[in-house]
């Protein structure tokens, strides 16, 4: 059998679902609205109230509120940095292909748009890492359980606006800002996810519902300058210019 | 008039059966037709076409519950044969589109006709359709039954044309594993 003889078949569909699609689609209440907008204030007020005493109005993102560790996390986590006490820390690229990139199942591959970044320094017994975690809302959903329109928070590598101290290989994602577009690949965190580091340990899930592995690679960002990505890490897309040329890239990968 | 008398009209041969027909489905079926093939005079040929249809397949059909889409099905046949077979409307394009997608839901696309009847087919339709959720099954029917484009897909539900898209292909994606997990060899 053929395409043009499968659509032909396609009347076989029953009538009861033909009748349906051609039934006036229900309004969608955004019943979650005036929800989305009360929480948002209460975030704000608690969010204000809390992050005062830790860094005043220093890149404090008032929809994260207090930082609420788990009893396995031993590190100090607080909002903000300081250039002075920030450690760098190295990262060694592990080489994979584009098919090996696609190919792992606990990862969310979704488009959006970042709402909200919050940079934050973890202190391992007195060897301080900076990240950032990104707040981003969800617009269109390729690979895990994201339901667009959900507000998700994000792990980040290194803090987004710290010049000279980045994380090494966070070349692609530090160009990050809030308002900008992209499509990610972050990894899923799950209770297993932690750094250890100094005696210290900090369980990801604490900070962030997921996070990316590397600050090269896992991200197309449609900035400014146009879009930008680790081209040579996707040799299919190496000639993309939008993110609508790398949604159907993505959409091919994954196939 | 209700459907059970109009279908009553044309057991007894009754010829206002046409006429009450025409009176409560005649834009819709006339809308229908237009969606595919784009072309007004051609439309209303296919309404008319339709009715001739339903003339002489009632009896022995009797669709006394669902009369409009037994009419339905009927106009869709007329209006994809019409674009297959005219080509001053331009349509072959937009055909072969829907075609090569459908194409993608064959485990095994080969030149060889049907090998399995309508009957277990509509089985394994209707039976992936049933596990959708309303919005998505809504979507392919449009997509794939009423032969919309995905921008006027994207404008009826709201939703984005990427999204559309997206759900589209999870959808043909989702109907491919099911056939092959059924084992159906089209």
């Amino acid at each position: 059998m053929r395409g043009n003889e499968f659509l032909d078949k396609m009347e076989l569909i029953v009538p009861t679902y033909v009748e349906a699609a051609d039934a006036k689609p229900k309004k969608k209440k955004n019943v979650w609205a005036k929800w989305v907008a009360m929480a948002a204030c209460l975030c704000l007020v608690v969010g204000a109230i809390t992050m005062i005493p830790y860094f005043g109005d220093n890149h404090v993102d008032p929809q994260l509120g207090e930082i609420i560790l788990s009893d396995k996390t031993t590190a100090k986590v607080s909002y903000g940095y300081d250039d002075s006490e920030v450690t760098s820390s190295k990262g060694q690229l592990e080489y994979l292909t584009e098919e090996e990139m696609f190919a792992h199942e606990d990862m969310y591959i979704f488009r959006g748009k970042v709402s909200g970044l919050t940079n934050v320094t973890i202190d391992f017994n007195g060897e301080k890492e900076v990240r950032c975690i990104a707040t981003i809302v969800v617009e269109e959903v390729y690979q895990g359980e994201l339901v667009v329109g959900d507000q998700i928070t994000m792990l980040i590598p290194c803090a987004i606006d710290l010049v000279g101290s980045a994380v090494e290989d966070t070349g692609v994602i530090a160009q990050l800002e809030s308002g900008m577009e992209g499509i990610f690949m972050p990894w899923v965190y799950d209770e297993n996810s932690y750094i250890e580091m100094n005696g210290a340990v900090l369980i990801k899930q604490d900070l962030a519902v997921c996070g990316l592995a590397d600050g090269m690679r896992w991200a197309f960002l449609d900035t400014e300058q146009g879009l930008v990505f680790l081209r040579s890490a996707y040799p299919g897309a190496k000639d993309a210019t939008n993110l609508d040329e790398i949604e159907a890239y993505v959409i091919d990968m994954l196939k | 008039m209700d459907d059970n008398k109009i279908v009553e009209l044309y057991l007894l041969r009754d010829e206002t059966a046409i006429k009450q027909t025409t009176e409560k489905y005649g834009s819709r079926l006339r809308s229908l037709a237009y969606g595919i093939v784009k072309d007004q005079q051609t439309a209303e040929e296919c309404e008319n076409d339709t009715y001739m249809e339903a003339w002489n397949t009632i009896p022995p059909h009797e669709p006394r519950s669902y009369l409009y889409a037994f009419l339905a099905r009927i106009t869709r046949h007329i209006s994809l044969n019409c674009c297959r077979d005219r080509s001053r409307l331009k349509r072959s394009a937009f055909i072969c589109e829907l075609s090569a997608e459908m194409e993608q839901c064959i485990p095994a696309p080969d030149d060889v006709e049907c090998r399995i009847d309508d009957m277990a087919l509509s089985d394994a339709i209707n039976g992936f359709l049933s596990k959708l959720d309303e919005e998505k099954r809504n979507i392919f029917v449009r997509r794939y039954w009423y032969l919309d484009s995905v921008a006027v897909i994207s404008k009826r539900f709201a939703l984005s044309e990427s999204k559309v898209k997206t759900t589209l292909f999870r959808c043909r994606t989702g109907l491919r594993e099911h056939l092959e997990k059924e084992g159906y060899t089209l």
